[in-house]
Formats: structure tokens, sequence, C-alpha cells
């Protein structure tokens, strides 16, 4: 059977066969009435032929299961688009050239972990000398200057002291929770800047476990990095677009 | 045809912005309903965002949002990746000097209507320039999309009307909900500076410093301008040299809490606060209103133009509110500002 990339379908042993596994917990005693009860969530999700291939007794009343069915839907791959990042990454010695040779002066970078948050563990990961995963924090770059405010700190000092370090980018760590104070202290940062009209001035960059590029333009920062992000990530992203604005003459 | 429409199409400005008073509050939804009704009349629009719009899903909650509709002639401007994802057929105008992570900001006429992702430029001085060149291009109006509770999209430097979106999910019980949109709407209204020689003296001050003190001197004023590193600063060194004369401080950027709390701890009887605009307000609802109960006054030099406000009477992830009671509730409470829920109001036209 040809793959038809208009109707695609889930896989387990000959092509569009429909095979998928769940797993999940019911709150009953393992038994037969626990793997009946399972059967029938999985008829109710829309699987064909669900059968239970692993039942295991969690105590205290739960249930474990594992169950292989086939799935009835397909989608139409041809039709997908996403939106995808465009970025090139750099290494920490091509970053250090690219900041000597095409800037040609010292990059100044500040951070912090604003308003109420304190999780500074993120933001130390990118900025300290030692770094993260085996990789240079910025401290460590000899074309950057960073600057580690901590946490706790107000948006309105963060600005002065980014004028006062006469920084290129502004990095802030906020772990952004479903409520959304952290959302609008990272938008009141970026509506303060517009304000005093230091917008334009300075590279505003977010970072956070939930942040992503995405979410980034959707707050009005320039990027966003989210979990997983290493230092040359970040100093990459920065000095390319330093360079990139300097060239724009801007 | 919607009285929303005809409220913003009775406007003589170039751009329109719906700014939120936080996520989920049916910015998009009052977006694409100005769509339809611009597609009927047959203008071309333009359509930008300040943030990200057009998005299946939210990207925090994973909740479905409403999508973004781009009529056929209609321009828009969106980071490359979305151009190059359009469900529209698109033709590319004009690669911006705008960077985002997801490409550079695109001008685009729309050849076949479909859905778009609006990802628009980091700053509000991007907006402006893509506005403007939209129009050159041939938009007969642009609409703004705003993001999560950002308002600088709707200063009167890059738009010249507003709509403010709000709804349920804006706090936890309706009377908050009124209460914080109250607010909100209290500092968008505030008045324009009428004494010329003031206003005068203001401007000329500010093209000298960030931050202004006016004295009167004969029938005019004298300024004294201040320039510190960034306007807040500058602002926070005025407080230091008022006196009993001093007739009014002039804020060049922001005005936050500390600075108005200082000035009602000086003055028994505060002199006049002036900000550019209202979008330049940072203040907390607690001490706006102690300052006003001071006989305390904000003016500002440009005027915030607010058409409507916009109701979303549900939240996403939670409680929902009886569409006619909000709706009641909210227009008393804004007088005579109109205020509409869309959805419903269509619903009930039907
Ligand atoms: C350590 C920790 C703490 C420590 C923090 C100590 C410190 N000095 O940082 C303490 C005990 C103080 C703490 C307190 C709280 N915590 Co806590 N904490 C954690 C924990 C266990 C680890 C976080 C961490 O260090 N991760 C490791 C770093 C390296 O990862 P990262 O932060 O994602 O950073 C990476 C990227 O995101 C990115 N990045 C991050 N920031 C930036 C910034 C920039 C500019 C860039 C470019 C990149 C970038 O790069 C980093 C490296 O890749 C997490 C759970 C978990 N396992 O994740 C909970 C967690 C973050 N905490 C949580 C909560 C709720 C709290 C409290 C509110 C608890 C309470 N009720 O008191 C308080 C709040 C304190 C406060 N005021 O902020 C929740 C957040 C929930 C949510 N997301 O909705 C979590 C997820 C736990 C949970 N599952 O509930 N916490």
């Amino acid at each position: 059977m040809d793959l038809d990339l208009t109707k695609v379908k889930t896989y387990g042993d000959t092509l569009n066969d429909g095979a998928l596994q769940v797993s999940f917990t019911l709150p009953v005693p393992a038994g037969d009435e626990a793997k009946e009860a399972a059967r029938q969530i999985a008829l109710k999700m829309g699987l064909e032929a669900p059968a239970v291939t692993k039942m295991a007794d969690l105590g205290a009343g739960f249930t474990f299961f594992v169950l292989y069915g086939k799935c009835t839907h397909t989608v139409d791959y041809s039709k997908i688009k996403i939106p995808k990042q465009q970025q090139k990454v750099l290494s920490f010695k091509e970053v250090n050239a690219l900041i000597k040779n095409k800037l040609g002066r010292k990059v100044a970078v500040v951070a912090a972990c604003t308003g109420s948050d304190a999780h500074t563990v993120g933001i130390d990961a990118i900025i300290n000398m030692k770094g993260y995963k085996g990789e240079y924090g910025l401290e460590r770059y000899s074309e950057i200057d960073a600057y580690n405010l901590g946490s706790q700190v107000p948006n309105d000092e963060l600005l002065a002291r980014a004028v006062e370090l006469n920084a290129d980018a502004i990095l802030v760590s906020q772990v952004v929770t479903q409520k959304n104070i952290h959302l609008e202290n990272l938008t009141e940062l970026i509506e303060l800047a517009e304000a005093e009209g230091l917008r334009d001035r300075v590279l505003m960059i977010c970072g956070g476990p939930r942040i992503s590029h995405e979410l980034a333009i959707e707050l009005g920062y320039d990027a966003g990095f989210g979990a997983g992000t290493l230092p040359y990530h970040v100093a990459s992203y920065i000095a390319a677009e330093l360079v990139r604005r300097e060239k724009n003459g801007k | 045809m919607s009285e929303l429409y005809q409220l913003v199409n009775s406007q003589k400005g170039k751009a329109t912005a719906i700014v939120g008073m936080t996520k989920n509050v049916g910015k998009t939804v009052t977006l694409n309903s100005l769509v339809k009704e611009y597609e009927m009349s047959g203008t071309a629009l333009g359509l930008v965002s300040a943030g990200y719009d057009g998005e299946r899903f939210d990207r925090l909650t994973l909740k479905e949002k409403p999508r973004i509709y781009a009529p056929r002639g209609a321009i828009v401007a969106t980071a490359q990746a979305c151009f190059n994802a359009a469900e529209a057929d698109l033709e590319l105008i004009e690669v911006s000097s705008f960077s985002t992570p997801l490409g550079p900001v695109c001008l685009a006429r729309v050849k076949k209507a479909g859905l778009v992702e609006l990802a628009g430029p980091g700053s509000v001085s991007g907006l402006k320039d893509l506005i403007e060149k939209m129009i050159s291009f041939g938009a007969g109006h642009v609409l703004v999309d705003g993001a999560i509770n950002r308002i600088a999209s709707a200063s009167p430097q890059v738009t010249d009307a507003s709509i403010l979106a709000s709804g349920a999910s804006l706090g936890p019980t309706m009377d908050d909900v009124i209460k914080k949109t109250v607010f909100r709407r209290a500092l968008l209204i505030t008045p324009l500076l009428n004494d010329q020689a003031m206003y005068k003296a203001a401007r000329e001050g500010l093209e000298k410093g960030n931050a202004v003190l006016l004295h009167r001197e004969g029938s005019g004023f004298h300024a004294d301008p201040v320039t510190g590193m960034i306007p807040l600063l500058a602002g926070a060194q005025l407080i230091g040299m008022c006196n009993e004369e001093t007739s009014a401080l002039v804020f060049g950027g922001a005005l936050v809490d500390n600075i108005l709390q200082d000035v009602m701890d000086l003055y028994e009887n505060p002199p006049l606060i002036i900000v550019n605009d209202a979008t330049r307000l940072f203040i907390s609802p607690e001490i706006y209103y102690r300052f006003l109960g001071k006989g305390g006054e904000i003016a500002v030099l440009e005027q915030f133009n607010l058409l409507a406000v916009t109701l979303n009477p549900t939240d996403p992830c939670g409680r929902g509110y009886d569409p006619q009671m909000f709706l009641n509730r909210m227009e008393e409470a804004v007088k005579p500002c109109p205020v509409f829920d869309l959805v419903y109001q269509e619903q009930t036209v039907l």
C-alpha cells in the first residue's frame, strides 16, 4: 500500500492499520471489572477493538492500564503549515569573533528575575561564568559584559540600570504560571520601555520554562527562550541581531 | 451594519487599535467582526498585530482561539514564517526591516481570502511604520490587534482611535471585572490640557528635557527642564525641585506610583500633573483615587480616543456571566461610553 499524505493514520505493524497505544490510571482496584472499565473508556475515546495488554495495581485502590486499539481517524498531512523559527546558532568562539569583527566593541547585557519571581536558577544558567550543561555562560564570553541583577527586581529599576550600564540587551527570566500575573509583569516592562522611549534602543529578551519565541512576540519582546536553552543560543541571537541592526542603521 | 463598525468608520483617522484588559477578553472576536463589516463595505483593510494572533490554540492554556480571516484585497503585515504558512493566498509586497524570531515582518496583499496568523513587530515604532506603509499600499483603514494587556499600540502617536476589550477572565467576580475596567477607562480618558499657555510651555520644555517644572511667569509659564538618564529618573529629580509656587509637573515618559506618592507627601494641594498621553500612566487604583481625593489632577498633551468597550462574558478557563446582566452593568458603569457584546448581540438580533 502506498503512503497517502492526505490521509495519514497511526502506524503499528502495517501501513494504515491505525494501531496505537494509550495508558492511563483509574481510581478503582485492579480486577476484571477494572479491565472492562478501561476497555469501555477506550471505546468511548473512539478506539476500535481496544485490548488491555497491561494492568498494574498501584495500591490504595488505583490501577494503571496499557491498551492497544485502532484509531479510525486520518489527518491531511499535506495541508499542515507551521510557522517556523528562523535563526542560525553560532558557537561560543563564533559569537566572540562575530562581535569583535562586525561590531568592534563589547556588548553589554543586563539580566534579572523580575517582579515577584525568585526562580534564579534559569537566568544564572545563562549568565554565570560556569554556565550550564558544559556550556559557558555569558559572563565567560570575552566580548560580552554581563550584569546579573538577581531576583525580584522591579521593572523600573531594571530599565534604569540598563540605561546606566548602556546595555545592548535586557534579559528577563519569568516562570509564567497559569495565572496572568507573570505575563503582566513581562508586558509591563515592555510598556514601560515604550513609555520611556527605550524600546528601540535595547534588545528585549525573555526566558523561562514556559516561554517560546511565539509567546515572546505576543508579549512584545524581540525574542524568547524556553526549556533546554543553552547560553550560546542566547549569545548567538544577541550578536547576530545587533549586527543586523547596525547594518540597517538603527 | 453593526453599531461598532459605524463608530469606527465614522472616524477620520487611518488606524484603530483594539486593546485588551488581559488575555482572552475577545480582542480577536472584535477584530474579526470589524473585518467582516469592512469586507462587506468594500474597503480594503490593513491588518497587523501588536503581538501574535490567529494561532489555533492558546500557547499557555492550550484552548482553542478565534482565528483571523483575511478578506481578498486586504493588506496584512506578518512575520515571514506566518506569511509562508498562511491558508489565505498572499502576494508579497515588501519585506520590512523589522525582524522577529519568525523572520522579518512582510507586507502582503490577500489574493484569495483565508486564514492568516499575524505576528507583528515587537515595537510601537514598528507598528507606526507598518501602518503608514499599508496605507500607502492602498489600505483604506488599518486595524491593529492588541496583545494580552498591552496598550502602547493605542497611543495617539500610533493609532487614531481605540476599542477596549474586557471580560470575565479579568477577575474573580463581575464586580471586580467592572471595577478594573472602570479604572482603566478613567485613566484612558484623562483630559487634554486645555490651558494654551501651559500647553505651549510644557511642549517646549519637553524638547529640552525629559521632565519639566512649570512656574507662572507674567501671563505665561516659565519652564525648567531636567534631563535625566531616562524620563523616570528626571521625573524623580523634579520632586526635589518643586516649591509652593509650582504650577505643574510635566513627565516626558512614564508616570509611576512612587512619583505620585511623593507629590502627595509634599503637597496638601498638589500641582497639576502632565504626561504625554494616557498610555504613559502606570498607576495603581489606590494611589490614583487617593490623588484625586486630595484634589489632584492629571492632564495629557495628546488625547486618547476611546470609542467603545467590548465584552466577553465567558472566561475560557472558568466562569461565565449572564451576558445581558453583564452588558447592562458595564454600560451603567462606563456611561456614556458605548459597550458591546458582539457575539451575544448578533445572536439576539437573529
Ligand atoms: C528550584 C525551584 C524553586 C526554588 C528556587 C530557588 C532559586 N534560587 O531559583 C524555590 C524553593 C525558592 C522555589 C519557590 C517557588 N516555586 Co519553584 N521550583 C523550583 C524547581 C524545582 C526547579 C526550577 C529550576 O531551577 N529549574 C532549572 C532551570 C535551569 O530551568 P529553567 O528555569 O527552565 O531555565 C532554563 C530555561 O527556561 C531558560 N531560561 C530561564 N530563564 C531565562 C531567561 C532568559 C533571558 C533566557 C534567555 C533563558 C532563560 O534557560 C534555562 C536553562 O536552559 C521547579 C520545578 C521544576 N522541576 O522545574 C519549581 C517551580 C518552577 N516552582 C513553582 C512554584 C509554584 C513555586 C512557588 C510559588 C511555590 C510556593 N507556593 O511558594 C515559589 C515561588 C517563589 C518566587 N517568589 O518566585 C512551580 C511553577 C508552576 C508553574 N509553572 O505554573 C514549579 C514548576 C513547580 C511545580 N511543578 O509546581 N522554587
